[in-house]
């Protein structure tokens, strides 16, 4: 059952309830009230009726003919005469009787018997009060008084139905007003449960539905002008926020669902990439590895190599050698001058080879190890060189001029083969001269200068100058060539200017030059930049 | 009685044979040298073995001028078996050749070789040697009694 119906049927019901107890309460005390104005209004009757034949007797007994009967006789018809025809209300009777068995003076007395009256039942009654007799149809409500001297009774009757017709009359008028009440308490309760359980409900019920998640729903509408009116209307504009609320939502949560979606190809992409990137480590360092082992190899082959041209190569040259030497001692005095001149010539290319032999394996020696990189001092260093110089070379007077303090940043090793290089070739191409003057220094000059380096100036880091434009010479004849060293030169030198750079001119075989080329940062080469 | 001192020389190349004894001969080193060509004939020396089996009374050498590039046996396999048998044990052995790596100085050195010699090109240079390496191991030096 709808909740608006059980609304209506509880308060309905309640108020039905209440005017029903209401109006049985009414006919009750009605009932009650109309009982006992009856009774008074009887009693009142019957009491002036005993007066009246109280104060006939009086008369008598004060005239002193009591005892006469002719006198009570008369006194007794007045009074019957006086009653006769008495009316109360509408179906009232007074009635005046005489005692069952009782004497009599007036016959009508005697002999009237009304059939309506039961003697016995009125006998039984006390000497006055009310009984209530049931007559055929008909209930009759009786009080009776007694006048035992004339052994006379006096009974008033009323009709109950008379009696209570005030209470009827009200009951009927209730039961109007009940009917009327419920039929404008539903015709009310209709207009509520149309105008405001309804719309509730509606209200409840789409609340109810959205909860449930089914928009589809119809919603209610109202144009009512209350507070249900304005909940309702405020219900429908709440729905449509929370609908356009929830269609932005969904929006959003398909576009974040494609985010989502992209975000996961991303990732799967990254990851993908990642194992890319892992395969690609992998195998790099597998070629890493099989490069390494590869250059292992070909250092392995180059020593080989070295061992091989050390041993193998030599071997002829002693042999070139020894057996001139032999032609020299055993059958020199069968050559002539030129002859043995001739064998000398033999002897000394052959040792001037075996020298270039060992200065190949001396630089591929020297340039196959790791590079160290670390401040090196060049003043000590060229003084070593070239008092090693001095004395394998104790016949010439050649003097030598370092400058103190110069210091670059490089691989020790490789910086020791770069002056004995260069403070031998000195040495060299000063050797047709009975006096001669190496020096040994640096000057600041720019990196962007040293390309556009003028050739007078190529002397600057000082071995000498004939030296130099010998170098220069050599360097165009196509058999060795030349190059410019520069290193960073973290300490400035005794002169004011600071000095960043070292120069050092050298002439380099290109064996050299090309492992020189491999040692980057350390040395900058700048191969043929002094045409 | 005084014993000959005998002069092993382990040469493969018949030049440089040529070239060591005429810098002996011309040092005035007049000790017998025996010559063998590869490291295996060396050792069958030695040890009196191969050809040199029915030699009952075969010297051991005062002296091994000992080549490195040998056929058949290398030089550095023959100094170690000479230092692994009682015999030949404290046997002086100079190493004559012509390389200078570090790796074959190191390995002659720690196999038990008394010297390391380079053959120089120069003739008059290694006639220079030869003569200081007679005189040092042949009459300077003195052997404990085999």
């Amino acid at each position: 059952m709808k909740l608006r119906y059980k609304f209506n049927l509880l308060a309905l019901g309640v108020l039905f309830t209440v005017g029903i107890a209401i109006s049985v309460a009414g006919v009750f005390t009605i009932e009650q009230l109309a009982y006992r104005m009856n009774r008074k209004l009887m009693e009142a009757e019957v009491v002036k009726v005993l007066e009246d034949i109280h104060s006939a007797h009086k008369v008598l007994t004060e005239s002193g003919v009591v005892a006469v009967d002719s006198y009570v006789r008369r006194a007794q018809a007045d009074i019957l005469d006086k009653y006769r025809g008495f009316r109360f209300g509408r179906t009232g009777k007074m009635q005046i009787l005489a005692k069952p068995g009782s004497r009599q003076l007036l016959p009508q007395l005697a002999k009237e018997r009304n059939p309506d009256i039961f003697y016995n039942e009125i006998a039984d009654q006390v000497a006055q009060g009310f009984w209530q007799h049931e007559h055929g149809k008909k209930s009759l409500f009786h009080y009776h008084a007694s006048f035992p001297a004339w052994n006379w009774i006096v009974l008033m009757s009323v009709d109950v139905d008379e009696m209570l017709a005030e209470r009827n009359a009200f009951l009927s008028q209730v039961g109007w007003i009940l009917f009327l009440g419920l039929i404008v308490g539903l015709l009310i309760f209709a207009w509520f449960a149309r105008t405001i359980a309804a719309p509730v409900q509606q209200l409840s019920e789409a609340a109810l539905a959205i909860s449930y998640g089914d928009w589809e729903k119809d919603f209610p509408q109202s144009d009512a002008v209350d507070e249900v009116g304005d909940l309702t209307r405020a219900f429908s504009q709440m729905l449509d926020r929370l609908l356009a609320a929830q269609s932005d939502l969904e929006k959003q949560a398909k576009a974040l669902q494609n985010t989502n979606t992209r975000l996961h190809l991303e990732i799967t992409e990254h990851q993908q990439t990642q194992q890319d990137i892992f395969h690609l480590n992998q195998e790099l360092e597998q070629r890493v590895i099989q490069r390494t082992s590869q250059l292992k190899a070909a250092n392995q082959e180059l020593e080989a190599f070295s061992y091989s041209v050390s041993h193998d190569l030599r071997a002829p040259l002693r042999s070139i050698d020894g057996f001139s030497q032999a032609l020299l001692d055993d059958y020199g005095d069968r050559l002539d001058e030129e002859g043995q001149e001739f064998l000398r010539r033999v002897r000394a290319a052959s040792q001037r080879m075996a020298q270039l032999i060992d200065d190949l394996l001396y630089l591929s020696r020297i340039t196959r190890g790791e590079m160290i990189r670390q401040p090196v001092d060049l003043t000590g260093l060229a003084e070593l060189v070239a008092h090693e110089l001095q004395q394998n070379n104790p016949q010439r007077q050649i003097e030598v001029v370092i400058q103190p303090n110069v210091i670059a940043d490089g691989d020790p090793r490789l910086l020791r083969a770069v002056l004995e290089n260069l403070l031998g070739n000195a040495w060299k191409f000063t050797g047709d001269r009975e006096k001669g003057r190496i020096e040994f220094g640096m000057e600041k000059i720019g990196p962007q200068q040293m390309i556009h380096f003028p050739r007078s100036r190529f002397i600057m880091y000082k071995t000498m100058a004939q030296v130099s434009i010998r170098l220069m010479r050599k360097s165009c004849s196509g058999s060795f060539s030349a190059c410019i060293v520069s290193t960073n030169f973290p300490a400035p030198v005794s002169d004011s200017l600071p000095c960043n750079v070292l120069f050092i001119a050298m002439e380099v075989r290109s064996g050299l030059m090309a492992k020189l080329e491999k040692v980057r940062g350390s040395f900058l080469l700048c191969n043929g930049q002094l045409k | 009685m005084k014993k000959t001192k005998n002069i092993l020389l382990v040469e493969d190349n018949s030049d440089d044979e040529v070239l060591t004894l005429r810098a002996l001969r011309k040092n005035r080193i007049d000790n017998p040298v025996v010559v063998a060509r590869d490291g295996a004939e060396a050792l069958d020396y030695l040890f009196s073995r191969g050809l040199y089996a029915d030699c009952s009374k075969s010297e051991l050498p005062a002296v091994i001028f000992l080549d490195l590039k040998l056929p058949k046996i290398g030089g550095l396999e023959v100094l170690e078996r000479l230092r692994l048998d009682q015999r030949t044990r404290l046997l002086p052995v100079v190493v004559l050749t012509s390389s200078r790596e570090e790796q074959d100085v190191k390995e002659a050195y720690s196999l038990g070789a008394n010297s390391y010699i380079r053959k120089p090109v120069d003739f008059n240079r290694f006639l220079d040697e030869v003569g200081q390496l007679g005189n040092y191991w042949l009459n300077l030096n003195e052997q404990p009694c085999q």
